[in-house]
C-alpha cells in the first residue's frame, strides 16, 4: 500500500506545479484527510527550498491554529530534506473553478453568499496575523454545496512562492494585486483584492482582465480599470459592480479596510435587493441578524455559525402558538423580528422583540420542564428555534457561550426580582 | 533490535535524545515541530511484525489498540497523541513528562510516607476507574508504567499496549519480570479489570515495604508463588503501616479475583477513609491531601456534572482553608476575586447587621463575583457561625481553567438561579 507522510493513500486528488494532493486514510483518528506533498525538485532548490524550509513550521503551524466553518483546517505539517507534506481537512465537493465557467454560473445571491462567508474567514484570519496571499477560485473549496465553502491553502501561499512562479512560471496571474505583480510588500489587503476578482469572475465567467499572454495581463492589472460585471451579465445590481469595483482598487488604501468592511456592504446589498425574488434566510442574513443580538455579542465568529448550523430559523404568522403553557418543551427560541405575547392564563405578561429570547428554561432548568407560559405571535415573526439536544452536540466553546448569556440574563432577572421584593 | 544504530529521525519527528529501552521497545525524546512542544516517542519492535504472514494483522492490532488508547484524556494518563506503524518502524507518540517513574520510590531508602503513598495509588485507581468505564484494560501495571514527576504528580504510561507486547512474545518466555502479574495473567486465562487491581497493589506492596511480595530466585518459583503463595502483610516489613493499609494491599492482591474489591469506586474509596479515622482523633491544623479535595468535591451535590478530569481542576486551582469561629470570610463593599463553597461547618450572611441567611455544607456564596459580568462588590458579610473548611475559587483561575470545566460551573449555578428565582418570583406573587 503506498503512503504520504505515513498515511495510506485511498487515491489521488490533483497536481499542481510544486504538489500533489492525496486522499488518505488516517488511521490513528479515523477520519479521510488531504494530505499535499511537495515535489522533492521544488525544495532543492539552492535558494528558494532553503527559504522555504526556513518559513516553513511558522507558516504552518500559524495557519493550522485558524479554527473557521469556512477554513479547510491544516491538521499537520511536516518538511525534511527532500520531502515536505501538509495535512489537511478533506473537503469532498469540488473547488469554485466549476462555477467560473461561463455555462455554468451560479446565481447572483448564490455568489455573494459565497463571497460573504470568504470575507469573514478572510477577516477571522487576518485578525490573527495570517494572510493567505493565493486567494483564487481553486483555493476556495466546497463540501455538499456550491454555498458550503471552505477556504483551502491557508498561510502556504508561500508554498512555493507565489510571487515568482506563477508569472514566469506555469500559473495564472489572474488573482494577483497589484503589488503582488510588483513586487512590493503586501499586507491583508492582496486577499480582499483577489476576493474581488474571484467575485468578478463567478459573476460574469470572465477574468476582468484578459490579456493574450500573461505580460499583456499584468499591464492591464497594474494600469487598467475592469468593465463593470454588469456589462457582461446584466442581472448584476450596481451595488455589487461598486464592491467589486471598491475591491478591486489598484490603490490598496482605496480598496475595503477590513473583510469585516467588505463582508457589511455585501449584507447592505442583500438588503436593498439583488434583483430576482430573494431567498429567505441565507446564511448572511442568518448571520447578520444574530451578529447585531446583544444575547450574542460574546460570541466568537465560529460559535455563530455553529449557531446558524443547529438552528431552525421559520417565519411564524400572525397568531401562531409557537409555546403552549402545560406542554413538555426541549426547545427555546430568539425572536429574529417581529414581535410575540407571552401569555399565562390568557393574561399577558409580557411582549418580547428581536433579540428577546423565551422558552429558555427547557435549557436552563436541568430538571424536567414544562411550559409556564404560552407564547403566540402578535404579528409576522421571524424566529430561530435550538433544540435543547442539538445544542448539547455543539461545541463547548459554543455551549460555554450560550451558558454565559444565559447567566447574565438570569442574574438580571433576579437583581429585578429582588429589588421589587424590597422595595415592596 | 540488538546492535541496532540509535534512530536519529523518527518518521516526522527528529530525536533529541534516547530516553530508554526495554524488552520490546525503545523509547526517545522528539520535537514535534508543527505543534512546538516535545514528545516521548516509543518505538515498537516485537518480531511479529516482519513476520511475512501475520504481519499486517499485527500492524492493524497495533492502530487499533494505539487509537482505543488515544482517546483517554486525564489528568493522571500519559496522553497519547499518534501511531504509526509503516513497513520499517511501528510507534506510538505520546507526552512528554520529565522526572522519571514510581521506580525509584521502590528501591527502599528512603521509603515514601504511607499517606504519600495513597496519595498516588488513589490517583491511579481513579485514573483506571476512568479507562475502565471506556472499556480498558491496562494488563502491565507496574512502578515502570507510572511516571512520577513528583510523588504528587502521576500518569500511567503504556494503555493499550502491553496488549501488542503481549500478543507477540508470550511474557513468560520474554525477559520481562512477572513480578507484578496477577494470578490470572499468570495462568494464561482471561482478564479483565481485576487483573489491573492486583497490578497495582503490588505496587503499593512495593511502595511500602520496598520489597516485592513474593522472592523468588528464578522466575519459575516466581510463577508458582503468585498462584500459590501468600504474601506477608505490609506491617510485617514496615511496623508504621496501619493495619487499614495492610487490609487493603491483601484484598487486592487476593488470589481469587472474586475477593478483590468489587469495582475501582470501592478500592479508592478505602484509600480515602485509611487515615480519616487517625486523622478525626489528632484534630491538629488540617490539611488537605489531593484525594482528600476529591472526594470532598465529588460529594457536594454541586458537583454531581463534573467528571473526574474537571474535578481534578477544581481541586487545584481552589484554595482550602480551615477558619475558626467569629471569623470574617467576606466583607460588603470589598471587591469579590472570589467565591466560596463550605467543605464543613457553616456561616452566616448578614447585611448591616441583619441576618440574611445561614449556609451549611455545598453551598456557594460570594458567586456574584463570578456571575456578573461587570466588577462586583460584596453586597454582604459573611462569618463563620460553625468552624468551618472553606474552599475557596478564584474567578481568575476560573477564567483559565477548561472550556469543559467552566460550562459544569456555569450550568451548575444557573440551575441555582433558576432556582432562587421561582422563589423570588413566588414570593412576589403572594405579596
Amino acid at each position: 500500500m503506498e503512503t504520504v507522510a505515513n498515511y495510506p493513500v485511498i487515491r489521488k486528488l490533483g497536481e499542481g506545479a510544486t504538489s500533489e494532493v492525496f486522499l488518505c486514510q488516517d488511521p490513528f483518528r479515523n477520519r479521510e484527510v488531504a494530505v499535499k506533498r511537495i515535489f522533492p525538485e521544488a525544495l532543492r532548490d539552492p535558494t528558494r527550498g532553503r527559504l522555504f524550509r526556513k518559513l516553513f513550521f511558522t507558516e504552518a503551524s500559524l495557519a493550522g491554529k485558524l479554527i473557521h466553518p469556512h477554513v479547510a483546517q491544516i491538521f499537520d505539517a511536516g518538511i525534511g530534506e527532500d520531502s515536505g507534506y501538509i495535512v489537511m481537512e478533506y473537503i469532498p465537493g469540488g473547488t469554485m473553478e466549476r462555477f467560473c465557467a461561463p455555462e455554468n454560473l451560479l446565481s447572483v445571491e448564490q455568489v455573494v453568499e459565497i463571497v460573504f462567508k470568504c470575507t469573514r474567514a478572510l477577516a477571522y484570519a487576518h485578525m490573527q496575523g495570517v494572510t493567505h496571499r493565493d486567494i483564487k477560485p481553486g483555493n476556495i473549496l466546497y463540501a455538499s454545496e456550491p454555498t458550503d465553502v471552505r477556504i483551502g491553502d491557508f498561510g502556504l501561499a508561500l508554498n512555493m512562492g507565489a510571487e515568482t512562479t506563477q508569472i514566469t512560471g506555469v500559473g495564472s496571474p489572474a488573482y494577483m494585486s497589484p503589488e503582488q505583480i510588483r513586487e512590493e510588500l503586501v499586507d491583508h489587503r492582496t486577499d480582499l483584492y483577489s476576493l474581488g476578482v474571484v467575485m468578478y469572475q463567478m459573476l460574469t465567467g470572465k477574468l476582468p482582465f484578459s490579456g493574450t499572454n500573461k505580460f499583456s495581463m499584468i499591464y492591464q492589472i497594474t494600469q487598467y480599470d475592469p468593465a463593470p460585471p454588469s456589462a457582461s451579465r446584466p442581472a448584476v445590481p450596481q451595488s455589487l459592480d461598486r464592491i467589486v469595483r471598491r475591491a478591486m482598487h489598484k490603490e490598496k488604501e482605496k480598496r475595503y479596510a477590513s473583510g469585516d468592511e467588505f463582508a457589511e456592504d455585501l449584507l447592505e446589498a442583500r438588503r436593498a435587493g439583488l434583483g430576482a425574488a430573494a431567498q429567505e434566510f441565507s446564511d448572511a442574513d442568518k448571520f447578520a441578524a444574530l451578529r447585531a443580538m446583544r444575547f450574542f455579542a460574546r460570541f466568537a465568529d465560529p460559535e455563530l455559525w455553529e449557531v446558524i448550523r443547529i438552528g431552525i430559523w421559520e417565519r411564524v404568522a400572525a397568531g401562531t402558538e409557537v409555546i403552549r403553557e402545560g406542554e413538555g418543551g426541549d426547545f427555546f427560541c430568539v425572536v429574529v423580528d417581529g414581535e410575540v405575547r407571552v401569555t399565562k392564563n390568557k393574561k399577558l405578561l409580557s411582549v418580547l422583540g428581536p433579540g428577546e429570547c423565551f422558552g429558555e428554561m427547557a435549557y436552563l432548568s436541568t430538571r424536567g420542564h414544562e411550559r409556564g407560559a404560552t407564547v403566540t405571535s402578535a404579528k409576522d415573526a421571524r424566529i430561530v428555534r435550538v433544540r435543547v439536544t442539538d445544542l448539547e452536540q455543539a461545541t463547548v466553546a459554543c455551549r460555554a457561550k450560550f451558558d454565559r448569556a444565559f447567566v447574565g440574563i438570569l442574574v438580571e432577572r433576579l437583581n429585578l426580582a429582588n429589588s421589587r421584593l424590597a422595595s415592596g | 533490535m540488538t546492535g541496532r544504530e540509535p534512530l536519529r529521525q523518527i518518521g516526522k519527528y527528529p530525536v533529541l535524545r534516547k530516553l530508554g529501552e526495554g524488552a520490546t521497545a525503545e523509547v526517545y525524546l522528539c520535537s514535534d515541530p508543527f505543534n512546538a512542544r516535545e514528545v516521548a516517542i516509543k518505538v515498537q519492535t516485537p518480531e511479529a511484525f516482519n513476520d511475512p504472514e501475520r504481519g499486517d494483522a499485527y500492524r492493524k492490532l497495533f492502530l487499533t489498540e494505539a487509537s482505543l488508547a488515544g482517546k483517554l484524556q486525564h489528568p493522571h494518563i500519559c496522553q497519547i497523541y499518534d501511531a504509526v506503524a509503516d513497513e520499517s518502524l511501528h510507534y506510538i507518540v505520546m507526552e512528554f513528562m520529565d522526572g522519571g517513574t514510581l521506580e525509584r520510590f521502590c528501591k527502599g531508602k528512603p521509603l515514601l510516607a504511607p499517606e504519600q503513598i495513597v496519595e498516588t495509588i488513589f490517583k491511579c485507581t481513579r485514573a483506571l476507574e476512568y479507562a475502565h468505564r471506556l472499556g480498558i484494560t491496562h494488563r502491565d501495571i507496574k512502578p515502570a508504567n507510572i511516571l512520577a514527576a513528583s510523588e504528587r504528580d502521576v500518569k500511567i504510561t503504556d494503555f493499550g499496549t502491553a496488549l501488542i507486547a503481549s500478543s507477540t512474545t508470550t511474557q513468560l518466555g520474554s525477559v520481562g519480570s512477572p513480578a507484578y502479574m496477577s494470578p490470572e495473567q499468570v495462568r494464561e486465562l482471561p482478564v479483565d479489570f481485576r487483573t489491573d487491581m492486583y497490578s497495582i497493589g503490588v505496587v503499593m506492596y512495593h511502595l511500602l515495604t520496598g520489597r516485592l511480595p513474593f522472592q523468588a530466585s528464578n522466575n519459575l518459583s516466581l510463577l508458582y508463588q503468585i498462584a500459590n503463595a501468600d504474601p506477608q502483610p505490609p506491617s510485617d516489613l514496615r511496623p508504621e503501616v496501619p493495619p487499614a493499609l495492610d487490609a487493603i494491599v491483601l484484598r487486592s492482591m487476593a488470589k481469587d479475583r472474586e475477593h478483590r474489591f468489587k469495582s475501582w469506586e470501592e478500592f479508592s474509596m478505602q484509600l480515602v477513609n485509611a487515615f480519616r479515622v487517625e486523622r478525626a482523633t489528632a484534630r491538629k491544623a488540617q490539611t488537605f491531601s489531593d484525594s482528600d479535595r476529591f472526594e470532598i468535591l465529588r460529594k457536594l451535590p454541586f458537583f454531581t456534572d463534573f467528571s473526574d478530569g474537571e474535578l481534578w481542576e477544581v481541586a487545584r486551582m481552589a484554595a482550602w482553608r480551615n477558619a475558626a469561629v467569629g471569623e470574617r470570610l467576606m466583607k460588603e463593599g470589598d471587591p469579590g476575586e472570589d467565591f466560596c463553597f463550605l467543605a464543613q461547618g457553616s456561616v452566616k450572611v448578614t447585611k448591616n447587621g441583619r441576618l440574611l441567611n445561614t449556609l451549611k455544607v455545598g453551598e456557594p456564596f460570594g458567586e456574584m463575583a463570578y456571575l456578573s459580568t461587570k466588577a462586583q462588590l460584596r453586597g454582604a458579610d459573611v462569618t463563620v457561625a460553625e468552624e468551618a473548611n472553606v474552599i475557596s475559587v478564584p474567578s481568575q483561575a476560573l477564567a483559565k481553567a477548561s472550556d469543559g470545566c467552566r460550562h459544569k460551573f456555569d450550568r451548575a449555578f444557573m440551575q441555582i438561579l433558576v432556582d432562587r428565582l421561582s422563589l423570588a418570583n413566588l414570593k412576589l406573587s403572594g405579596v
